[in-house]
């Protein structure tokens, strides 16, 4: 739902991809997550897998390092552009609100 | 695994339930019982899957379920990697994708989005509907196949052994299988409807699963023997009331192994020149038209029929039966000889009466000879089967 009313990435989403934007494994990427959000948003082992696996299918990421069992993923050129475009959007959000907050003012 | 410490449990909670069963497992483990293996006989999210828990001291253990279908080794150890470093430790799996975890402290759920685990579950129902297609379409072709021969050609149904078994496999095999699969979709579904708004019932209590599978379970056993029952005693209908006095049917001292000219066998009935003529006379006559030599009587009718017929056996001396093999027919039994409900069909002509009979072995033709039956008692018979009718 949350994917829908965002009309692009849902939160997990948006912030595992920005946690990709240094190379990263699976745990490191939750770790991250929890980090840069100051622990308001946290992924699932079971969430973050599938999210890897469905990004990784669809080349947003890439596997960079495999050591059997742990992988490397990082960000592939279409993931930057999706990042980077879902962030303007949010930030266009952002400034269109504080817009319109001043005019109420 | 059946020594003594070690307990096996049916599963009664849908597996889409993951927060029900990881609740379920809690509470078994404070009982001293730790969920250690799930196995299933066959493939599949819902079919009969055990728990096997093992026995130690009970302790308080937080446990997790999710449904994760691994690619190849290889993803299966990266997810197990990740869940592990998350804090979770394995238990078990199953094939299918059921993975049970544990942890001694609280931990992060594994699934912590809601659109996340509902495309989750949207796999799991497809993959269970895919399931369903198959085996429920041979068993439909299996059931309906002579069943639609009933309408299209009422002679050939009666000829068909198919008819007698079906009933009982279908309710045996195919109801309840199709109603559980059907209930583990609208299962899924209702969940999934849940997850896209965002709510995921955390402490889900699992006893209401237990009940309500329970219950179904209960409700398929009694519809199995319900039909089971009913198609015994539709098949059997040896005993049938007539005239006051409850008579074996002939058909159970017949072996049917021989026959006047009609073949023994499906195809032998399909493909005999007798039996061609038989049903070439029927088709003509299904309407009950009748000429001076000859009538047929329809199955719904024949019962009408028969009423007079037996009459005038009872009270005909010269009446000789046969059936091509010697059976003795003097008894007074066969004067009201009467085989399952509605299979049978009636030709009468001027000299005899020719019973069309099917048992469970197939069919074959009783004459009843030494009457001049029809020229007799057919405006009679007519006005009864007219009666009938309107």
């Amino acid at each position: 739902m949350a994917r829908v009313q965002l009309q692009g990435l849902s939160e997990p989403m948006f912030y595992l991809l920005l946690a990709l934007r240094t190379p990263q494994y699976g745990y490191s990427i939750m770790r991250i997550v929890t980090q840069i959000s100051n622990g308001r948003v946290t992924i699932g082992a079971g969430t973050l897998y599938a999210l890897l696996s469905r990004f990784e299918s669809e080349k947003i990421i890439q596997n960079i390092e495999n050591d059997g069992r742990r992988k490397t993923y990082s960000l592939t050129a279409k993931g930057q552009e999706i990042l980077v475009g879902e962030y303007n959007r949010l930030k266009a959000m952002i400034s269109d609100a504080d817009n319109c907050g001043r005019g109420h003012k | 695994m059946s020594d003594k410490t070690t307990v096996k449990k049916n599963c009664y909670i849908p597996v889409y339930e993951t927060e029900a069963l990881a609740n379920y497992f809690s509470d078994m483990a404070q009982q001293g019982l730790f969920i250690f293996e799930l196995y299933n006989k066959s493939s599949g999210y819902n079919k009969s899957i055990k728990f096997v828990f093992r026995k130690y001291t009970p302790r308080h253990l937080y446990y997790c379920v999710d449904l994760f279908e691994p690619k190849d080794i290889q993803s299966f150890s990266e997810y197990l990697e990740i869940c592990e470093a998350s804090g979770w430790k394995y238990v078990c799996s199953m094939e299918g994708g059921i993975f049970v975890f544990y942890s001694e402290t609280p931990q992060i759920p594994l699934q912590t989005d809601c659109d996340t685990e509902a495309e989750c579950l949207k796999k799991v129902s497809r993959r269970n509907l895919i399931d369903l297609v198959w085996p429920v379409l041979l068993l439909l072709i299996f059931a309906f196949n002579p069943l639609f021969d009933y309408f299209t050609n009422p002679l050939s149904f009666y000829g068909s052994d198919m008819r007698s078994p079906t009933y009982p496999l279908f309710c045996i095999f195919c109801l309840p299988f199709v109603f559980r699969k059907i209930g583990f979709y609208v299962g899924c579904q209702k969940k999934i409807k849940l997850l896209h708004k965002n709510i995921r019932p955390m402490d889900n209590p699992y006893q209401k699963s237990i009940r309500t599978s329970l219950l179904f379970k209960w409700y398929s056993v009694c519809l199995v023997c319900l039909f089971t029952v009913s198609s015994v005693f539709s098949l059997s209908g040896l005993f049938v009331q007539r005239s006051g006095h409850e008579i074996p049917a002939y058909a159970s001292k017949i072996t049917a192994q021989t026959s006047l000219d009609i073949g023994q066998t499906n195809n032998d009935f399909y493909h005999n020149p007798a039996s061609v003529f038989i049903k070439r006379q029927y088709e003509l006559y299904q309407h009950w038209g009748a000429n001076e030599e000859s009538c047929f009587f329809e199955v719904e009718y024949a019962d009408c029929a028969f009423d007079f017929i037996a009459k005038d056996i009872y009270n005909h001396e010269n009446a000789t039966f046969s059936d091509g093999k010697g059976t003795d027919f003097s008894t007074e039994e066969c004067k009201y000889l009467k085989i399952t409900q509605g299979k049978y069909i009636i030709r009468t002509d001027s000299a005899s009466v020719i019973i069309l009979l099917r048992d469970k072995k197939g069919f074959y033709e009783l004459r009843i000879s030494g009457l001049s039956l029809f020229s007799e008692n057919k405006d009679r018979i007519f006005a009864a089967i007219s009666d009938r009718a309107d």
